[in-house]
């Protein structure tokens, strides 16, 4: 266990906020990373109160049942990076090494599902492939009709701005978990070859958590807020 | 560091975790299941964004043991977190006269 940074986790006590380097700078970095997708939010809010007439329903074009599975698979891998840290503080290697290992498998398959729910809204949101008319969800929801033996496209009114603050929102916290399962890769080839240390585990943890917090917003309100009362 | 401090029950915290997200899609459905109530929409996204809030808390108080820092540094990670609120609320004149 190499413990070379400049503060170990050892003497935070003696800092003013009881708190490593390391840590204070992850936070600051969670701070201001925290301003961002706020204000993603913020936008979204006053834009869709703003076009709540023309609103598509979330409910009819986005898969809930699929997106609550992934926000339970986030949840669970934020619960392996905690067991991850308690093995972290018991210097027990191996349970530090399975949920890890865990953990990154459980951002995969955020992601994996991610792009499954990304690839279908692209090729078949409303029916079968061919119905009449058929419905995809791109920049916004476009449906196609077949006239005289030709498509003719066009895209439903107020739509194109629930596509993009969809995917904008949705791709933006998708980057964010991608970059922490790089991340907690790199500590997990650390962990193997025996360069590690409770704080650098600490805050690989608070970053993943932060992804996690942010997406339980997010799936609140783009995917379960409805304006409307269903017809 | 959080060597000394008695670890909290993270199963248990899992489990609300998962309670809340299953209860939030349920309340999802009220506007569809009594669509007659008055101020439903309403209520629903009280609820949906008082449960979210609930679970951010919990991940953050417990997860990311803001529980176990000291008093200021506490103080100062959230201070983003209030702006941050702050400016939604400043935004929404333009929700009015949008």
């Amino acid at each position: 266990m190499s413990e070379a940074a400049a503060a170990t986790p050892d003497d935070v006590s003696k800092q003013v906020l009881g708190v490593t380097d390391g840590k204070m700078a992850m936070w600051i970095f969670l701070g201001s990373d925290g301003m961002s997708f706020m204000g993603l939010i913020a936008a979204y809010v006053v834009l869709r109160f703003n076009n709540m007439d023309t609103w598509p329903s979330p409910a009819e074009y986005l898969g809930i049942q699929l997106t609550a599975f992934n926000t339970f698979i986030l949840i669970c891998s934020s619960v392996t990076m905690v067991k991850a840290f308690e093995g972290a503080l018991a210097n027990d290697v191996p349970k530090l090494k399975k949920y890890l290992l865990l953990t990154i498998l459980g951002g995969t398959a955020f992601l994996g599902m991610q792009v499954y729910e990304y690839y279908h809204f692209f090729a078949n949101t409303h029916g079968v492939d061919g119905a009449n008319p058929f419905r995809i969800f791109l920049s916004g929801i476009w449906e196609g009709k077949l006239i005289d033996g030709a498509w003719v496209w066009s895209h439903l009114e107020g739509s194109t701005l629930f596509g993009s603050t969809f995917f904008v929102m949705t791709a933006f916290h998708g980057c964010h978990v991608f970059s922490g399962v790089v991340y907690l890769f790199f500590i997990y080839i650390g962990v193997c070859n025996g360069s590690w240390n409770k704080n650098r585990i600490e805050i690989v943890g608070l970053y993943w958590h932060f992804v996690d917090l942010v997406w339980i917003v997010i799936f609140t309100i783009v995917y379960l807020v409805e304006t409307e009362v269903p017809a | 560091m959080s060597e000394d401090h008695k670890h909290p029950n993270y199963m248990l915290i899992w489990v609300v975790l998962l309670v809340l997200t299953v209860l939030e899609v349920a309340v999802a459905f009220f506007p569809k299941w009594l669509p007659d109530t008055k101020w439903i929409i309403g209520i629903t996204i009280f609820l949906l964004l008082g449960m979210a809030f609930v679970k951010a808390g919990l991940v953050a108080w417990y997860f990311m043991h803001l529980k176990f820092e000291q008093k200021n540094f506490v103080l100062i990670v959230s201070f983003p977190l209030v702006l941050a609120c702050v400016l939604v609320i400043l935004l929404l004149p333009d929700v009015a006269y949008g």
